[in-house]
């Protein structure tokens, strides 16, 4: 939905943005744009993005820079505000701002070889733009293009940096260390912000988060269903934003309410993203392309969908308030993009089985080794298991990677394999 | 039943025309500003060597990578397909095709059919594919065609590291000035590619017989350099640069069949 | 025993693989404790590939460090002599994923990954001790062996001394109290990481010993005054000729920052003293590891520039070379920080890439010559 934003929208923002480095602004009138086709949960992503950005130019609470695996819970119980800048940086990326934020860090010696979120990221940490953070907390999950970005913008502003060292190992060990530094981490900030972390906050933004949960799994559900009644393209946009960064407040609980109403309605009435529904799709890696693409059309065009993508996949059980550093831990530690290999292969075909999915793509986003590292394993197996996988290659945030002939070729040639 | 196949590639345009199993006629031309009107002429000139007026034909498939714009075809489909179809057509035997084309170069896994099982494409960049040596032949003064016949008079090995094609022109420079022979350079050129080429084709499993395509197949050194490296049972079709084409038209006659 | 004589023993380690009959453990990462590997009963020898890393190219990549698809390309081509056993570090994305891509298609007996925390905290280096001692739980249980704290101390002992040997030699070089070049020294610390220690520090030793006879030693002229001083700083060297260039443009490279350089062994004196306090051994290595020189990897730039600086100050150089290998997301997120604080101090610096691939050192030389020429102006 992102990609169809409207012209005026664009103008606006960018305009905005450009005239005015007080974001406070932004908020302002940020809230007021809506458009009249998009639906009720776009408008309260939106709000919650623009809201977050308001509070943080107020200065009233602590401005928290943090990363997408930072649990955010941590964070709101804490009574921070945390800004995401790998997710504005895929924003920015939607409205065609981001190369002007590129051109910025490449000229700095951020060279094309790092990922394109963390240059855009990096322009905008040079530009100025947005609300400076107080502290940086940041996870070493999953890659270390964030495990360093976060650390050389520390240096930058000259704040701060709690980096949650997240293990490799799944076990008691690896829990307890991550554990005793999420703790650590807590008291710093208490100290800091001379509040008590109390027991009743804890609970509170964990109850918010674990009843978002229950929506999110129960959405994950619906995404059963034939036709796709929620396409993944929307999926890796406004609603990852949520995802990541809303989880654990009033506001991303009703964000998650709203869109399960709205999925669930077009279940009941058997609508789907396409349709004439041929080939399901689940879709690998964290990311997809945000700037303007045609890979969307073109699967639509070959009626394929994008039936799930690994992102969405909730790993984690519920939070427990009574022991929230190991609940919080073990959140981490249970995601599948960590440790070996085989483990992110098993969640991999347990999706490809429990959605029916007729082919994979892993988009191989050029400046990230995490993901890209482990496709050809992946393939491998998917492959022996009779599941065609296409490893597409591209760029997430930096369109001058994107060659729209050749992408499109890639994608053709592995749907006429399907047929 | 007359059909025809066309492949738009990023350097040539190639039409096939198809009756009863049978190719009757194919021209090559190279791809200019107005593709569009180059592709018309293309099928017209190949029309006019068949003896065949356009209204005879009762079904046009598009390839390559201007597929799309061609406003007079019945249907696009992609050149992985297609030369996957021709190939399995000229040798049944074909398992794997190595297409080395202008812009892209492909290997495709083909079943006993002429079915896409799977395939892996270069990434964005040009190098390994016939662009890179044209733009290397350029360097050397010498014609895209020469170089595979020139490449066989090499007697001295040298190593070609850079597959950038800005480093490997440098490199190919610097090279002539180091007072190396041409024919030795453009060896080093050939193996250069064919690692590329092998290691992406070592990402599926390969089997023989193995077809090369496109227009870089004609060149004999490229596939002495191939032969080398695969070890594997090498099939060069006649004409390896219309097997897209020939695809193209194959799919266009079973269209009509499965209507 | 003659310099010549020595270099090509220790360069060959095809010939050392033949002569050694114990059981090899390969290593990769220079946060691998070796200490682990001896007490175990193993030969250590760390991967430094020299080939074409072509055959990795099919299961990682091409965006992917030149420095471990070479692992994996060698690994792949000479299987045999690989397949054995192997311990890789969590250092990056890199390397966890070469241990995934390893297990899958090289294969072999014993393939172990240790999770590597990022700083020096308390909490780090409990952990750090912890998986240490996972390490030798599941060495003793695969090799039905018991590593002892006695084994262990006898270890330190000898890569402490691998240690201060290579510290000696590089005093003597720097100093340019003895004729060796930037290449030859660098081909002596390599040789200290594809050798058997024990067997190592007693050519060493013999070789330093030669080294400092009187008839050896070189007088002091002024033309090596008159040298600019550099400092190479950066991931993994993988044309050692590179240092080569800069002498012939006249420039001295008077400290390698690089783990096959003196990162590797540098900052011996630290491990000596805890050893003296009699503690656990798993203690004092993990503390040694995660206290030593630390690479981009680790989250402590400004331990890193500190001691970047005092070298810089302590050997008088003039300027710096960065010379990472490419992809490597920790070092060049570094590089723009670092590069800025040597701006303030006004110690000009050039940026280099390494591949993996020969006939790179064309677009080098230019580069190198120019960065030289520079220094010379600015005197």
């Amino acid at each position: 939905m992102l990609d169809n934003y409207n012209d005026n929208f664009k103008s606006a923002l960018i305009k905005k943005i450009a005239k005015n480095s007080n974001t406070y602004q932004l908020g302002n009138i940020g809230s007021k744009i809506y458009f009249r086709k998009s639906s009720k949960s776009f408008k309260l992503w939106l709000d919650f993005l623009f809201y977050q950005l308001k509070e943080a130019c107020k200065k009233r609470k602590l401005v928290v820079w943090t990363n997408i695996y930072t649990p955010s819970e941590l964070l709101y119980a804490l009574g921070l505000i945390p800004i995401y800048p790998e997710l504005i940086s895929g924003v920015l990326a939607s409205v065609g701002l981001a190369s002007y934020f590129i051109e910025t860090a490449e000229s700095k010696f951020y060279t094309t070889d790092l990922c394109s979120f963390y240059r855009v990221a990096t322009g905008l940490v040079l530009k100025g733009w947005f609300p400076e953070p107080d502290l940086i907390i940041s996870s070493s999950q999953l890659c270390d293009g964030s495990t360093k970005f976060f650390h050389s913008i520390s240096k930058y502003y000259n704040c701060e940096h709690y980096l949650i060292d997240t293990p490799y190992y799944n076990d008691l060990n690896s829990q307890k260390y991550l554990a005793a530094q999420l703790k650590e981490i807590a008291h710093k900030i208490d100290e800091i912000s001379g509040q008590q972390l109390n027991n009743e906050r804890i609970n509170h933004t964990f109850n918010l988060s674990n009843q978002a949960r229950e929506y999110i799994i129960k959405l994950s559900k619906f995404r059963e269903n034939i036709p796709s009644p929620l396409s993944g393209w929307d999926a890796m946009a406004y609603i990852l934003y949520m995802f990541f960064s809303s989880l654990g407040t009033e506001r991303g609980l009703e964000f998650y309410r709203t869109l399960y109403q709205e999925v669930r309605e077009r279940v009941d009435k058997g609508i789907g993203v396409i349709k004439e529904e041929k080939h399901r799709i689940l879709w690998l890696h964290q990311i997809r392309p945000y700037y303007q693409n045609e890979i969307i059309q073109n699967l639509k065009e070959n009626k394929a969908v994008i039936s799930f993508e690994e992102v969405s996949y909730v790993y984690w059980s519920a939070l427990d308030p009574q022991r929230p550093w190991a609940s919080l831990a073990q959140k981490m530690t249970s995601n599948f993009g960590i440790g070996p290999i085989e483990r992110r292969v098993k969640t991999v075909y347990d999706l490809v089985k429990r959605y029916n999915i007729d082919g994979v793509i892993h988009f191989s986003q050029r400046g990230c080794r995490q993901s890209c590292g482990g496709a050809y394993i992946i393939k491998d197996f998917l492959q022996k298991k009779g599941v065609p996988m296409l490893i597409l290659d591209g760029d997430g945030a930096d369109s001058r990677n994107y060659s729209k002939a050749q992408t499109r070729t890639r994608i053709e040639a592995f749907l006429e394999m399907l047929s | 039943m007359i059909v025809a196949g066309l492949d738009i590639g990023s350097l040539t345009i190639k039409a096939v025309i198809f009756e009863e199993n049978k190719i009757k006629g194919f021209t090559i031309v190279p791809t200019g500003a107005d593709a569009n009107k180059l592709t018309k002429d293309c099928l017209e000139l190949t029309l006019k060597r068949t003896g065949n007026d356009f209204k005879d034909l009762q079904a046009i498939v598009a390839t390559g990578y201007g597929r799309i714009s061609v406003p007079f075809t019945d249907k696009s489909i992609t050149e992985i397909t297609c030369h996957a179809i021709g190939a399995n057509w000229l040798n049944p035997d074909t398992r794997t095709v190595i297409d080395i084309g202008g812009q892209d170069s492909k290997v495709i896994s083909v079943d006993q059919d002429g079915r896409v099982v799977d395939f892996v494409m270069n990434d964005k960049c040009a190098a390994g594919t016939g662009r890179f040596l044209e733009v290397m032949a350029n360097a050397l003064g010498v014609k895209t065609e020469e170089l595979g016949n020139e490449s066989l008079k090499s007697k001295k090995k040298i190593t070609i590291s850079s597959m950038c094609t800005v480093f490997a022109e440098s490199e190919v420079i610097s090279l002539i000035a180091e007072g190396c022979a041409k024919e030795d350079i453009i060896r080093g050129l050939h193996e250069a590619i064919s690692n590329r080429i092998c290691s992406m084709a070592c990402r599926l499993r390969l089997e023989n017989t193995i077809a090369l395509t496109g227009g870089v197949a004609k060149n004999i050194g490229m596939v002495h350099a191939l032969k080398k490296r695969l070890k594997a049972k090498v099939y060069v079709p006649e004409e390896p640069q219309i097997v897209g084409a020939l695809g193209a038209a194959i799919a266009a006659s079973r269209i009509l069949y499965s209507e | 025993m003659i310099k010549k004589e020595f270099l090509d023993y220790i360069q060959h380690k095809e010939r050392i693989f033949e002569s050694i009959k114990k059981p090899r453990m390969g290593w990769v990462c220079t946060y691998t404790p070796v200490e682990i590997i001896i007490a175990a009963g193993f030969y250590p020898y760390r991967i430094i590939p020299v080939e074409d890393p072509s055959l990795a190219n099919s299961y990682l990549d091409s965006n992917f460090c030149p420095y471990v698809r070479s692992c994996l390309g060698e690994a792949l081509e000479k299987r045999p002599e690989y397949a054995d056993n192997l311990i890789i570090v969590n250092s990056c994305d890199a390397m966890r994923r070469l241990y995934d891509a390893w297990r899958h298609y090289v294969q072999g007996a014993f393939i172990y990954l240790l999770d590597l925390p990022r700083d020096d905290s308390a909490k780090a280096i409990k952990y750090y001790q912890a998986n240490l001692q996972l390490l030798i739980d599941r060495l003793e249980e695969k090799f039905k062996i018991k590593i002892s704290e006695d084994l262990l101390s006898q270890a330190i002992l000898v890569c402490n001394k691998t240690r201060k040997l290579l510290t000696e030699l590089s005093d003597l070089y720097v100093k340019e109290k003895i004729s060796l070049s930037a290449v030859e020294f660098l081909q002596i610390v390599k040789g200290s990481m594809i050798f058997p220690q024990e067997e190592y520090n007693i050519l060493l030793e013999k070789f330093l010993k030669d080294l400092k006879k009187e008839e050896n030693i070189l007088p002091e002229t002024s033309q090596i005054k008159n040298k600019s001083k550099i400092l190479i700083t950066g991931t993994v060297m993988d044309d050692l000729s590179m240092a080569k260039v800069v002498e012939d443009y006249g420039g001295r490279v008077v400290f390698v920052d690089m783990c096959t350089g003196n990162r590797y062994f540098s900052d011996q004196s630290k491990i000596s003293e805890i050893k003296q306090t009699n503690s656990d051994p798993l203690r004092v290595l993990a503390e040694y590891y995660l206290r030593k020189i630390p690479c981009p990897r680790m989250m402590n730039l400004e331990k890193r520039w500190e001691y970047l600086l005092k070298i810089i100050k302590d050997y008088q150089v003039k300027g710096v070379i960065f010379y990472n290998l490419k992809f490597c997301d920790t070092s060049m997120f570094e590089l723009p920080l670092i590069r800025e604080k040597l701006q303030k101090n006004k110690i000009p610096s050039l940026c280099l890439e390494g591949e993996f691939a020969s006939n790179n050192l064309g677009r080098v030389k230019t580069r190198i010559q120019a960065f030289l020429e520079v220094l010379e102006f600015a005197r």
